[in-house]
C-alpha cells in the first residue's frame, strides 16, 4: 500500500472505501499511457538497508575496480562489517554466487568479475535511441517485466553521464499490464522450458507433476497460459492459477519431442480454450459485407486471431477451422453487423444471434428507463 | 531464477540511481528525498544513513557528495536483461527506433546470448511496420516531439490519395496499438489550437524546422476538447469475469469511477475521446451481452442500429 502510495501519489485521494476495505485508484491519462508503472510492483522486494544493501554495494564496488577473489571480498565487506561472530566468508560466498546466477558476475577461475557493461560502450545518441526503443518494448512486449528492469538500467546509464532523460513521446494503446504479475512465474517456466526440464507446479487446489513445453500470451487480455504434457495428455492452463513452480529432472530428448509434437497438434488450431467440443477441430465460415463500411475489412483483417480471410467468385469469406468456436465468438459479434455465420458443425450462429438479441433487449431497457 | 528479487528492490535501485546522478551532479536534500518517492520510498534517510555509513556519501551543507575514495558500485546487466534485449532485437519495431549502425552494433553484443524461448503469441494478424515515413521520418518525427519541434510534411488523405499536400505542425506524440499494431501521430497545430490524429503511413518527407514554443499544457488542453462531455456509462454484471474483460478490452479509455450497485452489478463510467466512438461500439459488442450501455443516448442509439443491422444481417 505504501509503494502504490508512493508510486501513485494521487490513489489515495481517490481510494474507495468498501466493507471495511481501501481501494486505493489511480486514474489513467491518455498522455501517460506511455508508461509501464505496473512493472514497478516488482520494487516491493524487500531488501534490509542496515545490513545487505551497504555490504551489496561495499562487494559491487570492489568488483567494479577489478576482479576479485571470495577470500578478498570478504576482507573488503569485513572492514564495514559491525558483527564480529558472524561467518563473513560464507555470507560473504552466498551472495557472490547468487550474483553470479543472476548474470551480474563471471566466474574467471578463482575470481569474479563483473559481467561485461554493455551499455557503457554506446555512444550517448545510440544510449537515447536505446532507452526510447526500450520504453517502447517494455510496455508493448511479452514478457515485458525483464524489459523494464532493461529500462532502468539504460535510463541509470545515462544519469551517470548527466544526460537528460528523453521526454516520453509515445502514446499506448491497449498496452494491457493486469498480468504483470505473473511473469516471475512466467520467467521460471521459460527456463525449465529452455532446459527441456519437468515441473511440479502448485495451484490453490493442489499440485501437479508436468512437462511444459510452451507460453502462450493472449495479446488482447494480456493472460499468460502455459501448455503442457501432462498424464492425462495435453493441457493448457492459466499462469495467474499457479503459486509455485518446482524443478523436476530433464527428460530425454525423444520424449520431449513426443510431448512437444502431441501439445503442439492439440492446440495449433485455439487461442486459450483447452475444449474441443466436437471432439475435433470444426470449420467456422462467415460471410462478409462491409459495403457499408469502407475500410473497416482492413480492421477485421488486422483482428484475426484464427483463421483468415477468403475471396471466392460469390463474396468474401472468413474462415477458420477451430477446436472451439466459441472462442471466435467475441471477435465476430464484434463483426456482426457486416457478416453473417454459416450454419456448420457448431452453434455459433445460433449462439451469436441469442446474444444480440440479449444486447438488443438490454439496449431497448435502458432506452426506456431513461425516458421515465 | 526469479524476476522479483532483492536486485530490482527500491532500497537498491535507489541508491544505484543515486549513486550514478551525483557522478555528475550535486543533489540537494529535496533533489534527493523526490528521487526516494520516484522509488517508492517514504524517507531517502533509510537508504542514505547506510550508504554514508558505509563510506559512499557524506554530508554537505544543503545535500550529499561522493567521497573521494574508492571505485563507485554499479550493477550491468543481468542475464535476464541481455537476454530480453536479444529477443527485443528480433522484433520488427526495432528497426524504426534504432539506426540500422546501432541494430547491428547491439546484435553483435547479444550475439552468444541466449534468447528466452519464444513465446507462442495468441494476436492478431496486425498491420506490417509502416510503409511511410520510413525509419528514418519515424525518427526525426520523435526527434521532433522529444524537443517540442515543428516539422513540416507532405501527407495524404482519404479523400486526396493520390494528391500529396503540405502542411507544418508539432507532432506531439506517436500513438501505437499493442493488440493490431497501428501506429499514428498526434499532430498540434498552433495556428489553429488544435490537435489533429494521422495515421503515420499518411505521412512522408518529414523536415525539422526548429523550436515551436508550444507548452505540453496547451496540447493537453486542446486534447482534452476533444473528449466527448458525457462520460459512457456501463451496467457490467458479474459473470464469468465480465468486469475484469470489460477493464482489459476497454483499458484505454479514461475510466472515472466504478459502483457496486447488487451483488452481481456493477456500474462503470469513462470519459472517451471523440476519434474513438467507434471503436468503442465495436468492444461492446466484442464484450456481449453481460454489458449494457446506460448512457449517453446518442452512443446508444448508435449501438441499437448496429445491432439492428446485425440481426437483419
Amino acid at each position: 500500500m505504501k509503494l502504490i502510495r508512493a508510486l501513485f501519489p494521487d490513489s489515495d485521494q481517490a481510494a474507495l472505501w468498501r466493507d471495511g476495505r481501501k481501494y486505493p485508484r489511480f486514474v489513467r491519462t491518455y498522455e501517460g499511457s506511455g508508461e509501464n508503472r505496473m512493472a514497478d510492483s516488482y520494487l516491493l522486494h524487500a531488501l534490509d538497508t542496515e545490513t545487505d544493501l551497504p555490504e551489496l554495494l561495499i562487494l559491487l564496488g570492489a568488483l567494479a575496480a577489478s576482479p576479485r577473489t571470495l577470500e578478498q571480498l570478504r576482507r573488503s565487506a569485513e572492514l564495514h562489517c559491525d558483527d564480529e561472530e558472524a561467518d563473513g566468508y560464507s555470507r560473504v560466498r552466498r551472495r557472490i554466487l547468487e550474483l553470479e546466477q543472476y548474470g551480474y558476475l563471471q566466474r574467471q577461475g578463482r575470481t569474479f568479475a563483473l559481467a561485461h557493461d554493455w551499455l557503457r560502450q554506446l555512444e550517448n545518441e545510440e544510449l537515447e535511441a536505446l532507452v526510447q526503443f526500450v520504453r517502447f518494448a517494455a510496455g508493448t512486449a511479452y514478457p515485458r517485466v525483464a524489459a523494464s528492469f532493461l529500462r532502468r538500467s539504460a535510463e541509470r546509464e545515462m544519469h551517470r553521464r548527466g544526460l537528460a532523460l528523453p521526454a516520453q513521446s509515445l502514446l499506448l494503446r491497449h498496452n494491457v499490464s493486469a498480468c504483470v504479475f505473473d511473469e516471475d512465474i512466467v520467467w521460471q517456466l521459460q527456463e525449465l522450458i529452455a532446459a527441456r526440464r519437468g515441473a511440479v507446479i502448485t495451484m490453490g487446489r493442489g499440485s501437479v507433476e508436468c512437462l511444459p513445453i510452451a507460453l502462450r500470451i493472449d495479446m488482447r487480455l494480456g493472460r499468460w497460459y502455459v501448455l503442457s504434457m501432462e498424464q492425462r495428455g495435453p493441457v493448457i492452463r492459466r499462469v495467474s492459477g499457479i503459486r509455485s513452480v518446482k524443478q523436476a529432472p530433464a527428460v530425454p530428448p525423444e520424449q520431449w519431442q513426443e510431448a512437444q509434437q502431441a501439445v503442439t497438434d492439440r492446440f495449433a488450431r485455439c487461442g486459450c480454450s483447452g475444449a474441443m467440443p466436437a471432439g475435433e477441430p470444426v470449420l467456422v465460415r462467415a460471410r462478409l459485407n462491409f459495403s457499408s463500411a469502407p475500410g473497416l475489412q482492413n480492421q477485421f483483417a488486422r483482428e484475426i486471431r484464427l483463421g483468415r480471410i477468403v475471396e471466392r467468385e460469390d463474396g468474401i469469406y472468413y474462415e477458420a477451422e477451430v477446436n472451439d468456436p466459441l472462442e471466435l465468438l467475441p471477435l465476430l459479434r464484434s463483426y456482426a453487423p457486416w457478416l453473417r455465420v454459416l450454419p456448420g458443425a457448431h452453434t455459433l450462429d445460433q449462439r451469436l444471434r441469442e446474444d444480440l438479441l440479449l444486447m438488443r433487449q438490454a439496449a431497448e431497457g435502458a432506452r426506456n428507463e431513461t425516458i421515465q | 531464477m526469479k524476476l522479483f528479487n532483492k536486485y530490482q528492490s527500491r532500497a537498491l535501485q535507489f541508491a544505484l540511481d543515486l549513486l550514478a546522478q551525483l557522478q555528475s551532479t550535486a543533489l540537494s536534500t529535496s533533489q534527493i528525498q523526490a528521487l526516494a518517492q520516484q522509488w517508492g520510498l517514504d524517507y531517502a534517510d533509510q537508504v542514505i544513513q547506510p550508504l554514508c555509513r558505509a563510506g559512499f556519501l557524506e554530508q554537505t551543507t544543503d545535500g550529499y557528495r561522493l567521497t573521494a575514495d574508492g571505485t563507485l558500485p554499479r550493477l550491468p546487466l543481468s542475464a535476464a536483461e541481455r537476454s530480453t534485449l536479444a529477443a527485443l532485437l528480433q522484433i520488427p519495431e526495432s528497426q524504426l527506433f534504432l539506426e540500422p549502425a546501432l541494430w547491428e552494433h547491439l546484435a553483435a553484443l547479444c550475439a552468444g546470448t541466449p534468447a528466452p524461448p519464444s513465446v507462442q503469441r495468441y494476436a492478431p494478424a496486425g498491420e506490417p511496420l509502416p510503409q511511410h515515413p520510413g525509419p528514418e521520418g519515424f525518427r526525426t518525427l520523435l526527434k521532433a516531439a522529444q524537443r517540442r519541434w515543428l516539422i513540416r510534411y507532405t501527407y495524404y488523405t482519404r479523400d486526396h490519395q493520390t494528391v500529396p499536400r503540405q502542411a507544418e505542425a508539432l507532432p506531439w506524440k506517436l500513438e501505437y496499438s499493442a493488440y493490431d499494431r497501428r501506429w499514428w501521430v498526434i499532430l498540434y497545430d498552433p495556428g489553429q489550437a488544435r490537435t489533429i490524429k494521422a495515421r503515420l503511413d499518411n505521412l512522408e518527407e518529414i523536415r525539422l524546422l526548429g523550436p515551436s514554443g508550444v507548452e505540453d499544457g496547451e496540447v493537453e488542453a486542446a486534447m482534452d476538447r476533444l473528449l466527448e462531455p458525457e462520460p459512457v456509462v456501463l451496467e457490467v454484471r458479474r459473470t464469468r469475469g465480465t468486469l475484469e474483460r470489460c477493464f482489459l478490452v476497454l483499458e484505454n479509455q479514461l475510466f472515472e469511477r466504478t459502483r457496486q450497485v447488487s451483488e452481481d452489478c456493477f456500474y462503470v463510467s469513462f470519459r472517451y475521446y471523440r476519434f474513438d466512438r467507434s471503436e468503442i461500439l465495436r468492444r461492446l459488442l466484442y464484450l456481449g451481452p453481460g454489458v449494457r450501455l446506460i448512457s449517453p443516448p446518442d452512443l446508444r442509439e448508435a449501438l441499437v442500429a448496429l445491432l439492428d443491422q446485425a440481426l437483419e444481417a
